[in-house]
């Protein structure tokens, strides 16, 4: 097996694991046997068509949706009914979604510091100072005291990044960050999300962005049906994939 | 490089060769607990548990609480008693929540006090107790103080004598032998205590019936109403724009009971009273006076019924008439006239019943009149001056309010949907026919069924000018006999079931209006 | 001028000057364009505006012929203080207005700080004092109409009172009897003030109805009859004597002092001596309540006791005992109707209004600076709560106290009892139907089918049930015997019947909150219940503040409805006044006219007032 090197040299011990994972909405099939483990400061990108799985299987992983059967384990806790775990893996975990999902009544610094003193029960001033240098890091700090509807997309988005990482995760979860962005917005998101991963984030990203995954990803997983057909390394994956499905789903995103 | 199997085993390369369309169908729960999750299922078993927690209050009121221990405060026991009371009650539940967290540790170790569902339910349990605790308290309460100042609630009250003459409506002393005739059910029905003439819940009924005399009514007038001064308020003429505006600002912002009394003591009570110096509408036919509002009656005769069986035949008719012309329009595009075929056969057979009526036996119906008397109109009928009075204020104040619903409907029709029937070719009446309407409608049915219960709801006020409506009976027949809990209970369910018709008609209509969406 | 290259159409340039601006057609622009426009599109429309600006006219000029004319409008300048505060003590009524002013302030403050002031409202505020502070002053140039008083041997003759200042000039006279002089417009006595006689105006009709029968004849129906003017001490200033035959007598007098003044008659014992009518010119009359009594006797002094030893010795040119007859014209209407009210209410308004204006004025520079509209905006969630608890308390006063004797909520009534009901219903039913909302919404079954079952019944009856069934049973939850406020039981029933409404109008808000937000707030680890106190109530109740507001302008409406149950808010006080009171009989039409003015100018202002926030001020995040 080819020694697994991210961007950033040596790989982590196993954070997330998933093991033969099923989940039915009802009576429709929507993730069929995924396994899979994703190590500490891995970047992992999932791609895929439309109603595959992907979001699902990155939902389940924080308890936004719940597996009938099969195991996930973060960080060595696993993901069951039981409300410490699931407080636990939640604190661990941070999630960008594909509308923001900022509190549009609180403003920006509000919206980064809310979770971390209710949650993490940091004094005022000391959430407030987090929060001031996360917005340096993604590049917003004058945007602290507007609210959420004066900033444009990209500048919600790159908010919502530092609201996640105020919680300091260890693994932060990507839902289609920048499918609802304008086109001249994604760069400045993925500029931050690059950084990121250059840190040394695990970081597990739901994208179309190919140009990205090419670049930053350790792997890419590419899921169709509910189920993972290839996983490989970017250049494997673009050069030469070898599922069929692989290559159809490809040459039609390429293409244009 | 790959791995060849049929599922990852979470290494860096794999490649699947499973059956990417295979699917597996979802793990059946047990069916109890397939039932037991479904939230209809849920919602129901909670209404039932609800009812039997109420149908076991008394006996269980019985064993727990004592009312001549409150009488002499005595709080404490009963407190605590009640707390143990419903805790007994909540036990059956908790009992199940317990088991299924214990199974549910059982199977994977989560301790049950932290399962998610044991969570869930615990915070229901809990605010379950909290309700019947606070229930429990508020109703012995109440029972021990009524029952000490001698108040018994008494379902018979509907059975006994309403002694107050009732001069609107049906009349109550009416007998009901004509139930005799009605096969099976008939003789015990007529049997019944309540239905015997002039008891309390004939009276309701009567009253009931004054109150859909007003509200039907009332309810056709105001819509027509509403929708002309609605599309008024969106009119081109400036004068017609503000005189709706100042129509509907004017009576939104009034209270319906400010307007009653000013129509009632205002302008109807200060009407001559005598016949002779009513104010006339239709010379020797419509007239309208400090007492009411008369008009002529129809009055059948042997004629009439050759003309209605003719008519009727007429109506089935135009019906058929009107479906031949849509499926044909359909079929062939020829313009359906739908509306000039259905004119056309009810005139056309109304005529041919006239005829053979008149040939038969004279003229099928007969006006009756109001003949001006000294101290009364003889002959026509009428309505009283307090269902004149709540009609107008009804209509009047309910049409401000469709009004401005009928406005906002007809604004929040994109302009873009006009122009575009516009460069289709479409004319005025059949852009707002086709396009504009159907929209509007959509937007405006729920509001609509608001001010439609709101107008039932508020013929109440037929109390304050002397209109003998429901609640208006209801008052009368609890100030003799003194049973507020049980008749006013049955007023409010008559007024639910009402309410709950009319939902249930306008949501049907709703349904036909729906867009249908992905 | 056009450049064409040859037959070729492909070519234009435009000419270097461009062609001068033309005018559009006169019919299309100015006043006559929007005469066309507006009113006379089509000819259907023209039409229409010809009907309807007919319509207008005819029932505007009979609307305002009436109001002018014929509607006797002092039934509520007698009457302000019951309509606006009820039976409560006449002497505490400082109370009231202090919260009432205190109140005000806080609205303008809040709604300037919320909103910013407009100029429509500058505007109206300012139309508003000019024409409070114009028209009385011109109305007191009119004339007054005279006081005319019939005189028989068989009515008591009590002094008749007055006041005057100094250097004004009234005129007696004593008019013979005939239809013209009865019918001439001006007051007349309607009541005695001394129970148990005959009054003047039953003498008249009882004269004329001999007349018409042709019983009397009137050329030996004069009076003998001396009428003195005297002050208040009794010394004559001026005298006449009317005989049988000699018509008309009259004399003038200027009044030396500011004072009280008395018309004195002498008349023949013989009791068919005949009948004549005593007329004063150049009087104004008077209104009887308890303001204008303490202001009447601070100027003039207290009644004479040289002429009335007791009160029912004498007659006064009050409104009370006298009634407007006759024909009036508009100088008489605004003399007689207009001013007196606007006399009543001037100051009261003014201060209102100078009031709203101070806190709009700190509201609105408040908003100016940040800093400031932060600590404008805590002081005044400071203020307003202790306003409403302490208005509670002033309002109803303490057990023993010299300061603020209990005032029971029994006596309250008027416009007072309809805002406390308002108020202390909007500020209980707020929560308790937020609650209600969340819990019907809420995934627990028998909390959310409770929940639904209490909502659904109280929306489904009617509103007086509700209050009937609050008014019989409230009580008894408490005790057998226990005697609760009527105005408290009103309370609780229309808290829970605004608070069943309300959950309606918050279940609507908490469907508009995005599940995208529930989620964020999940994955950032809030608990439920820092969900929805932080992030989801928040947003669903900011997105039906317009609704919300218009449940409590419906509220405030139906708050009427309690007068049909006994209490005397009101609607329910003017009801006992023109039912009840003898004199204000049949006024009913002035009486609900002005009530229904009120209702309308406090509902339309909230309801301006919510729309105007909405627009520009707490709801939007955009600022």
């Amino acid at each position: 097996m080819a020694e697994a090197t991210g961007s950033n040299g040596h790989l982590g011990e196993v954070i997330i694991e998933c093991d033969s994972v099923n989940k039915w909405f009802g009576d429709f099939h929507v993730l069929k046997d995924i396994s899979l483990k994703v190590r500490e400061r891995e970047v992992v990108v999932v791609i895929g068509p439309s109603g595959s799985g992907k979001s699902t299987l990155i939902r389940c992983i924080n308890r936004l949706e719940e597996h009938q059967e099969g195991k996930i384990a973060v960080d060595g806790v696993e993901l069951t009914n039981d409300t410490k775990n699931i407080n636990a893996i939640r604190r661990e975990v941070g999630m960008v979604f594909q509308s923001f999902n900022l509190f549009p009544h609180l403003s920006v610094l509000d919206n980064i510091t809310l979770a971390q003193r209710h949650v993490r029960r940091r004094p005022r001033k000391e959430a407030e100072e987090v929060a001031m240098q996360l917005l340096d890091r993604v590049g917003i700090p004058e945007q602290a005291r507007k609210y959420p509807g004066q900033l444009s997309g990209g500048q919600q988005q790159r908010v919502a990044i530092a609201r996640a990482l105020a919680m300091n995760p260890k693994i932060m979860l990507f839902d289609e960050p920048t499918s609802a962005l304008d086109p001249e917005m994604i760069k400045e998101v993925l500029d931050v999300m690059r950084e990121l991963a250059h840190s040394g984030m695990t970081m597990m990203c739901v994208t179309h962005e190919m140009g990205f995954a090419r670049e930053v990803a350790d792997r890419v997983i590419f899921m169709d049906s509910g189920r993972i057909v290839e996983i490989g390394t970017p250049e494997h994956f673009f050069s030469s994939p070898s599922h069929e499905r692989t290559q159809l789903f490809l040459s039609q995103i390429l293409k244009h | 490089m790959s791995v060849d199997a049929n599922s990852p085993s979470g290494g860096d390369v794999f490649v699947t060769t499973a059956d990417l369309n295979a699917r597996r169908a979802a793990p059946k729960p047990s069916p109890l607990a397939a039932l037991v999750a479904n939230g209809a299922v849920k919602r129901l078993l909670g209404l039932v548990y609800l009812i039997v927690i109420i149908l076991l209050w008394e006996p269980l009121m019985t064993v727990f609480q004592k009312p001549e221990r409150l009488a002499r405060g005595e709080w404490l026991s009963p407190l605590v008693e009640s707390l143990l009371l419903s805790f007994v009650l909540c036990l059956p539940l908790i009992v199940i929540a317990l088991s299924s967290a214990l199974r549910s540790q059982a199977r994977t170790g989560t301790p049950f006090y932290r399962d998610t569902d044991f969570v869930r339910n615990a915070g229901e349990i809990v605010l379950l107790f909290l309700i019947l605790q606070l229930g429990a308290t508020l109703l012995s309460n109440l029972q021990a103080n009524l029952s000490q100042s001698g108040l018994v609630i008494d379902f018979n009250v509907i059975s006994r004598h309403f002694g107050v003459e009732l001069t609107e409506g049906p009349d109550p002393r009416s007998s009901l032998d004509f139930l005799n005739q009605v096969p099976i059910f008939g003789e015990s029905l007529s049997q019944i205590p309540a239905l015997q003439p002039e008891t309390v819940l004939r009276a309701l009924a009567v009253g009931f019936i004054n109150t859909l005399r007003v509200s039907v009514l009332a309810l056709i007038a105001t819509t027509f109403l509403g929708i002309v001064v609605g599309v008024g308020l969106l009119s081109r003429n400036w004068l017609l724009r503000n005189v709706a505006t100042v129509f509907t600002e004017v009576f939104r912002n009034t209270p319906l009971l400010v307007q009653l009394f000013f129509l009632y003591n205002g302008v109807i009570k200060l009407l001559p009273p005598r016949p002779r110096e009513a104010v006339t509408i239709i010379p020797d036919a419509v007239y309208v006076s400090g007492r009411g509002f008369y008009y002529p009656a129809v009055v059948s005769n042997e004629s009439s019924s050759f003309f209605w069986a003719i008519f009727i035949v007429g109506v089935i008719v135009a019906v058929v008439l009107w479906r031949w012309r849509v499926r044909l329009n359909e079929q062939t595009g020829e313009p359906a006239n739908a509306l000039l075929y259905i004119l056309g056969a009810l005139a056309g057979f109304g005529l041919v019943a006239f005829a053979v009526a008149y040939l038969t036996g004279g003229f099928p119906f007969a006006l009756d009149m109001p003949v001006v008397g000294n101290f009364n109109f003889t002959g026509g009928t009428s309505f009283s001056a307090e269902y004149l009075t709540l009609f107008l204020g009804l209509t009047l104040y309910t049409a401000a309010f469709i009004a401005d619903i009928v406005r906002a409907g007809i604004q929040s029709v994109h302009k873009g949907q006009i122009e575009a029937s516009r460069a289709l070719g479409l004319n005025n009446g059949q852009t707002l026919n086709k396009i504009v309407l159907p929209q509007a409608l959509r937007l405006a049915v729920p509001p609509l069924t608001n001010q439609y219960l709101n107008l039932v709801k508020n013929s109440s006020l037929g109390i304050a000018i002397g209109f003998l409506d429901l609640y208006n009976v209801g008052t009368i027949a609890y100030n003799q006999t003194g049973q507020a809990v049980a008749i006013f209970m049955l007023m409010a369910l008559t007024y639910l079931i009402a309410s709950l018709i009319i939902s249930l008609m306008m949501n049907l209509f709703n349904n036909t209006l729906k867009l249908k969406t992905r | 001028m056009q450049q064409t290259t040859g037959n070729s159409d492909l070519f234009y340039v435009a000419p270097q000057e461009a062609p001068p601006a033309r005018r559009p057609p006169a019919l299309s622009v100015g006043a006559l364009g929007w005469l066309r426009d507006n009113l006379f599109s089509s000819p259907t429309n023209s039409i229409l505006t010809i009907v309807m600006a007919i319509a207008i006219v005819w029932a505007g000029g009979s609307f305002l012929t009436w109001a002018f004319r014929d509607a006797e409008w002092s039934v509520i300048t007698t009457n302000l203080r019951l309509m606006m505060v009820g039976q409560y003590n006449p002497s505490e009524i400082w109370r009231v207005n202090l919260v009432a002013l205190v109140t005000l302030f806080l609205c303008g403050a809040s709604v300037a700080l919320a909103a910013g002031v407009g100029r429509p409202v500058l505007v109206t505020l300012a139309v508003v004092i000019i024409l409070l502070l114009i028209i009385p002053a011109s109305a007191s140039q009119v004339a007054p109409p005279p006081i005319r008083y019939l005189v028989t041997p068989a009515l008591e003759s009590n002094p008749m009172l007055f006041t005057g200042e100094a250097g004004q000039t009234v005129t007696v006279a004593v008019e013979p009897l005939d239809d013209n002089a009865a019918a001439a417009a001006g007051f007349s006595g309607y009541l005695e003030n001394t129970a148990g006689l005959q009054n003047s105006r039953n003498a008249w009709n009882d004269i004329r109805a001999q007349i018409n029968a042709e019983t009397l004849d009137l050329s030996e129906y004069d009076l003998a009859l001396t009428v003195t003017l005297v002050d208040a001490e009794g010394t004559a200033l001026a005298e006449a004597t009317s005989t049988p035959g000699a018509r008309a007598v009259t004399f003038d007098a200027t009044l030396p002092a500011d004072g009280w003044y008395a018309l004195l008659t002498t008349v023949p014992d013989d009791p068919t001596a005949g009948a004549a009518f005593v007329r004063l010119d150049g009087v104004h009359t008077f209104t009887t309540d308890t303001g204008s009594v303490a202001e009447r006797v601070g100027r003039y002094g207290p009644i004479p006791s040289a002429l009335c030893p007791t009160s029912g010795d004498c007659r006064q040119v009050a409104e009370r005992d006298l009634r407007y007859e006759g024909a009036r014209d508009l100088g008489t209407y605004f003399a007689t109707q207009l001013a007196p009210f606007l006399e009543a209410i001037i100051v009261p308004v003014l201060t209102g209004i100078a009031v709203i204006i101070a806190g709009a004025a700190l509201g609105s520079f408040a908003r100016r600076s940040p800093t400031f509209r932060k600590q404008l905006l805590r002081a005044l969630m400071v203020a307003w709560v202790v306003t409403l608890i302490g208005s509670w308390f002033v309002l109803r006063g303490f057990e023993g106290s010299d300061l603020l004797p209990v005032v029971p909520t029994s006596v309250w009534g008027g416009l007072l009892l309809t805002m406390v009901l308002t108020i202390v219903s909007i500020l209980f039913s707020f929560p308790l139907g937020v609650l209600l909302a969340l819990g019907r919404t809420s995934d627990l079954p028998i909390l959310s089918a409770v929940c639904t079952i209490f909502i659904e019944v109280i929306r489904g009856v009617p509103f007086i049930t509700i209050l009937f069934f609050a008014k019989l049973i409230v009580p008894f939850f408490i005790s057998a015997t226990a005697d609760i406020d009527q105005a408290i039981r009103m309370m609780v029933g229309m808290t829970i019947f605004t608070a069943a409404y309300l959950a309606e109008v918050v279940r609507g808000g908490l469907q508009i909150v995005p599940k995208g937000q529930v989620e964020a707030s999940k994955a950032l680890g809030l608990n439920p219940i820092q969900q929805t106190n932080l992030i989801v109530l928040p947003q669903a109740l900011r997105a039906v503040i317009p609704a919300i507001m218009n449940q409590f302008v419906a509220l405030f409406k139906d708050t009427s409805l309690v007068a049909i149950v006994g209490l005397f808010e009101l609607l329910g006080i003017v009801d006992f006044i023109v039912n009840g009171q003898q004199q204000f009989r049949g006024l009913t039409r002035e009486a609900y006219l002005f009530v229904g003015i009120i209702y309308f100018i406090i509902s339309y202002a909230m309801s301006l007032a919510s729309q105007w926030v909405e627009r520009t001020g707490a709801g939007t995040a955009s600022r």
